[in-house]
C-alpha cells in the first residue's frame, strides 16, 4: 500500500495553508512535526477527505482518493484535533454509533468495541455517560473510535495531548504493536512520543514539507550543534540572547543551559547527544527571539 | 442505511430536551385530553340535577343504551309521541319572542340549533329565537338532543334512503363511540399545534449537535459519508415526524375508545355528534379518523423535515429553535390559522403549502370536502415535494465540503 501526495496544496482565502506538499507514504509510523498554523491539522482533513486540495492529488497505490469515494473511508481511521461526542451518549453507545456510520455489522462492531476499550484502558467506563469523561478519558475515547474498524491508514491529529504519562506509554505501545503492515500518520508536540513510535518523521513550516527522514537521519543535522553549560545567572542570560536556548535549569546561583549553536558558544560548553526537542528547535525556533523568560 | 435511520432516530429520542418535551406533552395530554372530555362534561339527571364528570358519563351512556339499536320507523314514532306528549304538557317551555309561533319541526330544529349552533356560525340564524326552557324541560329533553337531531336529518333528507344508509341508530354513537371525542380534543388546536412544535424541536439539533458536540470531522470521515448519513438522518426525522402524530393520535384515540366506546368506525361521519364531521357527508367514522390522522402525520413530517433543514443551516440548536420559530411565525401569519376570516382561496393556497397548518384541523376542515376529489392528492403532493426538497437542502448543506 503506498498513500502518495502530490503537490497537494490547500488555500483558505489568500493564505496557502498547504503548499505543494508531495510525500509518499508506506506502512509505518510517520510523525509530523511542526509549529502551531504549520498545516498539519489541514494536511490531515485533506488525507481524510474532510477538505478537497485546491490543487495536487492524493493516491492510493496510484489511484485518487476523490475517485474511490466510501471505498478509501473504509480504509481510514481518524482522530481529529478537537475530538468530541454526542454528551447524551454513553462510551458503549457512541462507539457503537460510530462503528454502525463506519459500516460494520453489528456482532463485529460489538466485539471491537469491548476489545477496543479494554485496549485504552476504557473497560470500566463502558456505562458512563461522554458528557461525565475527563479530557484524557475523552483522548482515550477518540483513539479508541480511530482504530474501530482496523483501518489501513490511521490519521491521528495529537492523540496523546491530555494524556497522563501512563496513558502515554499505553498508546505509544499500542499503536506500536497496531501499525504492522499499516500506514500511520499522526501529529504530536510532545516530541518524545515521536521519539518512541515515528519510524519517519514529516516536519513541516509556512503549509511546505521541510524535510523527511528517520528519526536518526534527522538528528544527524544537529549533530555536533548541542551544548550545555553551567554559568553564572548574568552571563548565562548574555549567552541566552545569543543562541537557542533549549533547556534552562537553575541549581543555586548557577544556570545550566542547553544550547544550540553552530560552534561552541562559550568555552565552558560542552557538546551534548541532540534529542528530538533540539532538533525542533533547530527548524522551528524564530532566529532573533529568546526563549529565556525574565 | 436501515441501521442508520434506527441510530439516528434512538440519537433523536436521545436528547434530554426531546425527553423533557415529550414529558411535558403527556402531562398536557393527560390534562387537557381524555380527562378534560370526562371532567368537564355535564348533564341532567332525570329529576332536574345537575351531574357532571365520570358520574355524567355513565348516565348518557345509560341513556344512549337503549337509542342504540335498530332504528326501526315504529320506534322513531314511539319516540316522536314522547316528544309530542312533553312538548303537550303546558310551561314545559316559553319562547321568545313570545308571539313566535311554532310547530314541531320549527322546534326541534330550534333544540338541535340550541345545541349544536356553533356549527353554524356561518350561518344567519336568528339565535334570538331560540326557545328558552324550563330547567325540567331542558331536563327531560336532553334525552331526546339525538332524536332531535335525527328529526332535523328528516327535514334534510329522504327518511327511507336515510334509514337504508345507516341500517343502525347512530345518533346516540356519542356514547357508544370514542370517535366523536376524538375530534372534539382534536378541535382543541393547541394539542395538535404542540406535537407537531415536538415534532420539529426534536429534529432542530439532528445536524447541529455534529458541530456543537465537535463530531463532525470524524463523521465526515468514516465509511458512510456524508451524504448517506444526511439521508439517513433526514429519513429519521420524517419517521420521528410520524410517530409524533402516530402516538398522538393513538393515544387520543384509544384515550377516548376506553372511555365512551369503541363503535362508530362504519357509521356515517355526518352522524357523529361533532361539529367537525359534519362536514365530511360520504366518509364513515372511520374513514374521517384515517383523513384527519393523515393529515395531522403529514403536517408533522413536514415539521420534522422542515426544522431538519434549519439544522442543517445553523450552527448551534439555538440558532436553529430562533430560525425555525421565526419561519413558523411567519408562516402562520401568512396563512390564517384558526380563523375563517380572510379569502378562502389564499387561506387555502397558504395554508397548503404550511406543514404547520396542516396539522391544525380548523384547517383541515376546508381539506375535508375535498376527500375523492383532486384536493387532497394535491396537498399530498404539496408535502411530498415540501419533505423531498427539505431533505435535498438538508443533504446539500450538510455536506457542502469545506
Amino acid at each position: 500500500m503506498q498513500l502518495r501526495l502530490d503537490r497537494v496544496t490547500r488555500q483558505f482565502g489568500t493564505r496557502l495553508a498547504v503548499d505543494r506538499f508531495s510525500a509518499c507514504l508506506q506502512p509505518g509510523i510517520y510523525g509530523l512535526l511542526g509549529p502551531n498554523g504549520a498545516g498539519k491539522t489541514t494536511l490531515m482533513r485533506l488525507l481524510c477527505g474532510i477538505l478537497s486540495p485546491t490543487s495536487g492529488e492524493i493516491l492510493l497505490d496510484g489511484i485518487p482518493v476523490r475517485q474511490m469515494g466510501e471505498h478509501y473511508r473504509a480504509l481510514l481511521g481518524y482522530l481529529p484535533q478537537h475530538f468530541g461526542c454526542y454528551p447524551g451518549y454513553t462510551v458503549e453507545q457512541f462507539m457503537l454509533y460510530l462503528a454502525a456510520v463506519k459500516g460494520l455489522p453489528r456482532s463485529l462492531a460489538r466485539r471491537q468495541t469491548d476489545r477496543l476499550l479494554e485496549q485504552v484502558g476504557l473497560e470500566n467506563w463502558k456505562k458512563q455517560r461522554v458528557r461525565a469523561l475527563s479530557g484524557g478519558t475523552l483522548q482515550r475515547l477518540g483513539i479508541a473510535q480511530a482504530l474501530l474498524g482496523n483501518p489501513s491508514i490511521l490519521v491521528l491529529d495529537e492523540p496523546t495531548s491530555g494524556l497522563d504519562p501512563k496513558e502515554r506509554i499505553r498508546f505509544r505501545n499500542l499503536i506500536s504493536e497496531y501499525a504492522a503492515g499499516r500506514v500511520v500518520l499522526l501529529s504530536t508536540h510532545i516530541v518524545g512520543d515521536l521519539e518512541a513510535v515515528a519510524g519517519q518523521l514529516l516536519m513541516m513550516d509556512g503549509g511546505q514539507l521541510l524535510c523527511q527522514g528517520t528519526p536518526e537521519a534527522l538528528l544527524r543535522q544537529v549533530e555536533g550543534m548541542v551544548w550545555e553549560t553551567a554559568l553564572p545567572a548574568a552571563e548565562a542570560r548574555a549567552l541566552a540572547d545569543r543562541c537557542h536556548v533549549t533547556a534552562i535549569r537553575l541549581e543555586g546561583e548557577t544556570t545550566h543551559l542547553r544550547l544550540l549553536a553552530d560552534a561552541r558558544p562559550h568555552p565552558l560548553a560542552q557538546p551534548a547527544a541532540p534529542n528530538f526537542e533540539d532538533l525542533y528547535l533547530y527548524h522551528f525556533a524564530d532566529k532573533g527571539q529568546s526563549l529565556w523568560v525574565d | 442505511m436501515g441501521r442508520l435511520i434506527v441510530l439516528e432516530l434512538q440519537r433523536i429520542l436521545r436528547r434530554p430536551v426531546v425527553r423533557a418535551a415529550w414529558l411535558g406533552m403527556l402531562v398536557l395530554f393527560v390534562l387537557s385530553g381524555p380527562l378534560n372530555l370526562i371532567m368537564g362534561h355535564r348533564t341532567f339527571t332525570d329529576d332536574g340535577k345537575l351531574v357532571q364528570g365520570w358520574q355524567a358519563v355513565q348516565l348518557e351512556r345509560q341513556r344512549a343504551q337503549p337509542l342504540n339499536t335498530v332504528w326501526t320507523p315504529e320506534k322513531v314514532e314511539r319516540w316522536l309521541e314522547e316528544v309530542r306528549a312533553l312538548l303537550a304538557e303546558p310551561g314545559s317551555f316559553s319562547l321568545y319572542p313570545e308571539n313566535r309561533s311554532y310547530d314541531l319541526s320549527w322546534l326541534v330544529r330550534s333544540i338541535y340549533y340550541n345545541n349544536y349552533f356553533s356549527l353554524f356560525e356561518d350561518l344567519t340564524w336568528p339565535k334570538d329565537m331560540v326557545p328558552v326552557l324550563s330547567e325540567d324541560a331542558a331536563a327531560r329533553l336532553e334525552k331526546y338532543q339525538m332524536l332531535a337531531l335525527l328529526l332535523d336529518q328528516f327535514a334534510l333528507h329522504d327518511a327511507d334512503s336515510l334509514f337504508e344508509t345507516l341500517g343502525r341508530e347512530a345518533f346516540a354513537c356519542e356514547w357508544s363511540s370514542g370517535l366523536a371525542g376524538f375530534f372534539e380534543i382534536l378541535g382543541a388546536q393547541g394539542m395538535v399545534l404542540w406535537m407537531a412544535l415536538l415534532a420539529a424541536l426534536g429534529t432542530l439539533g439532528i445536524f447541529c449537535s455534529d458541530r456543537t458536540c465537535s463530531c463532525l470531522d470524524t463523521l465526515r470521515a468514516s465509511r458512510c459519508g456524508q451524504t448517506k448519513l444526511a439521508l439517513a438522518r433526514m429519513a429519521a426525522a420524517g419517521l420521528y415526524g410520524a410517530g409524533c402524530a402516530a402516538v398522538w393520535c393513538g393515544a387520543v384515540l384509544l384515550g377516548c375508545m376506553a372511555v365512551c366506546g369503541a363503535g362508530g368506525w362504519d357509521t356515517p361521519a355526518f352522524t357523529l355528534p361533532s361539529p367537525y364531521a359534519t362536514l365530511l357527508p360520504d366518509c364513515t367514522g372511520g374513514q374521517l379518523v384515517l383523513l384527519v390522522c393523515g393529515m395531522v402525520t403529514l403536517g408533522c413530517i413536514g415539521c420534522a423535515m422542515a426544522a431538519a433543514l434549519v439544522s442543517a443551516v445553523c450552527r448551534s440548536g439555538y440558532g436553529a429553535f430562533f430560525l425555525a420559530a421565526a419561519l413558523a411565525f411567519l408562516f402562520l401569519l401568512f396563512s390564517s390559522i384558526g380563523g375563517m376570516e380572510g379569502p378562502v382561496v389564499t387561506v387555502r393556497t397558504v395554508g397548503m403549502c404550511n406543514p404547520l397548518s396542516l396539522v391544525i384541523y380548523q384547517n383541515t376542515l376546508y381539506y375535508a370536502p375535498g376527500v375523492g376529489s383532486w384536493y387532497l392528492p394535491a396537498i399530498c403532493a404539496i408535502v411530498a415535494v415540501e419533505c423531498a426538497a427539505c431533505a435535498a437542502g438538508a443533504v446539500a448543506l450538510h455536506c457542502k465540503r469545506p
